[in-house]
């Protein structure tokens, strides 16, 4: 049967997508936290790799949809942006993952806690904004939201920038010192990704107001 | 008196604060070129963090004009965009200062002359091509092309320049802590031109929609 319905799309379908999304993107650093608690053990990557397919599906369902339907709530390529960009974060963690999983008896000497601490904060916002996307008038608090995301990234700018100094310092072990600056660098790319999904929906908010 | 000019978003207050956004950009520069001429003496922070922060308020302050203007000379849109791009610019440059006096103890004696005479150069286009903003109009892309393209000459020389330090570094000849840090360093330089660049790209961009 033809449904019009279909054809032209429902809105709380797409913004379901893209809160689905950015809840695996939380779930997925939650995971990542829970592993880095304990540096005495090697993390298991079955977790961040489920979580991160998961995400696949979303997007691909989500992308299905916009080829699919004639209206959608926004453009289309502002939807298509912000889910691009939401699958990044669970993708990255699993990158660190991957990563932690073949050196992690080699740095046990940094402790990535507080900066997982950090991301989990940001993934948390980021969430919390996807879900304001659905809402009438949400600039002010998307704005609010951003300006939130923008101090964790100052502040976890700090913590990688110690981490920084210590691998920088003379006489240390040059191996262990080039693994721990791979781990940072990937651990700032996700701080980076929330920043930059934070300000792609404050523009997207901008330009529906 | 009701001002129509200021609810239509018709004064220059725009382009007045994307072109201070510019030269704080510029600020940054001209700081890092002291620090980096005195490398005896212990560098100070603060420069870099007041020019990032002045833009911060300016990025600021332009996303609250928008918010408020119901009519802009340019697309809201774009005027975000390059607001950010151009923010990026300082912050950067920060990152790259946090960087260079957490590391200063390796990398005291490194001459990056040549790597301040590219992002000079850079930064002085992109202030010219903010400049350009006020006078759209038919015949101005001319004008923004050869200023842009300028800007790319000066990233493709970032890049070999890039090529060469690397080159240096993986030539075995040095501690590989010095290694980590400088690798780090001028990657943090080549992102520095990278962000001037995209702002020369985002206002080409403005200058063909507006011709």
């Amino acid at each position: 049967m033809f449904s019009l319905q279909r054809m032209l799309g429902r809105p709380g379908e797409f913004f379901g997508l893209l809160e689905q999304s950015a809840a695996l993107g939380v779930e997925s650093v939650t995971a990542l936290r829970h592993t880095l608690t304990d540096r005495n053990k090697a993390p298991v990557m079955d977790i961040f790799v489920a979580t991160r397919r998961k995400d696949k599906e979303v997007i691909n369902q989500l992308e299905g949809m916009l080829s699919r339907v004639f209206v959608t709530p926004m453009e289309r390529e502002d939807l298509q942006s912000v889910a691009t960009q939401l699958y990044r974060l669970p993708k990255t963690v699993e990158k660190f993952a991957e990563r932690y999983e073949i050196a992690w008896e080699k740095v046990g000497a940094y402790d990535f806690s507080l900066i997982t601490h950090m991301l989990e904060s940001a993934a948390k916002i980021v969430s919390d904004m996807v879900q304001n996307l659905r809402l009438p008038g949400a600039l002010a608090e998307i704005k609010s939201l951003d300006a939130r995301l923008s101090q964790i990234e100052s502040d976890a700018g700090r913590v990688i920038l110690e981490a920084l100094r210590r691998i920088y310092e003379p006489g240390g072990d040059p191996l262990r010192e080039i693994i721990a600056q791979d781990l940072y660098h990937i651990l700032s790319d996700c701080l980076d990704i929330c920043r930059s999904i934070g300000r792609t929906l404050a523009l997207v908010i901008l330009k529906n107001s | 008196m009701i001002s129509l000019q200021k609810i239509f978003g018709k004064d220059d207050k725009f382009f007045t604060l994307l072109e201070a956004s510019a030269v704080e950009g510029r600020a940054s520069i001209q700081a890092l070129n002291r620090v980096l001429s005195s490398p005896a003496s212990t560098p100070s922070l603060d420069a870099f963090h007041k020019a990032k922060e002045t833009d911060k308020k300016i990025t600021d302050q332009i996303n609250e004009a928008l918010v408020s203007s119901f009519v802009t000379q340019l697309e809201k849109e774009d005027i975000e965009v390059l607001s950010h791009a151009l923010y990026r610019i300082p912050k950067t440059v920060e990152k790259f200062a946090e960087r260079f006096i957490i590391s200063s103890p390796v990398v005291k004696d490194v001459d990056f002359a040549r790597h301040i005479a590219l992002l000079d150069a850079a930064t002085n286009q992109v202030v010219a091509l903010v400049g350009m903003l006020r006078t759209l109009g038919a015949g101005k892309i001319q004008e923004a092309k050869q200023l842009n393209g300028e800007l790319q000459r000066i990233e493709g020389d970032a890049d070999a320049l890039q090529l060469e330090m690397l080159r240096d570094l993986y030539s075995g000849r040095h501690e590989p802590i010095r290694v980590i840090a400088l690798r780090d360093l001028f990657e943090l330089l080549e992102t520095i031109v990278d962000r001037c660049r995209d702002a020369g790209n985002i206002i080409t961009h403005i200058v063909l929609k507006n011709s």
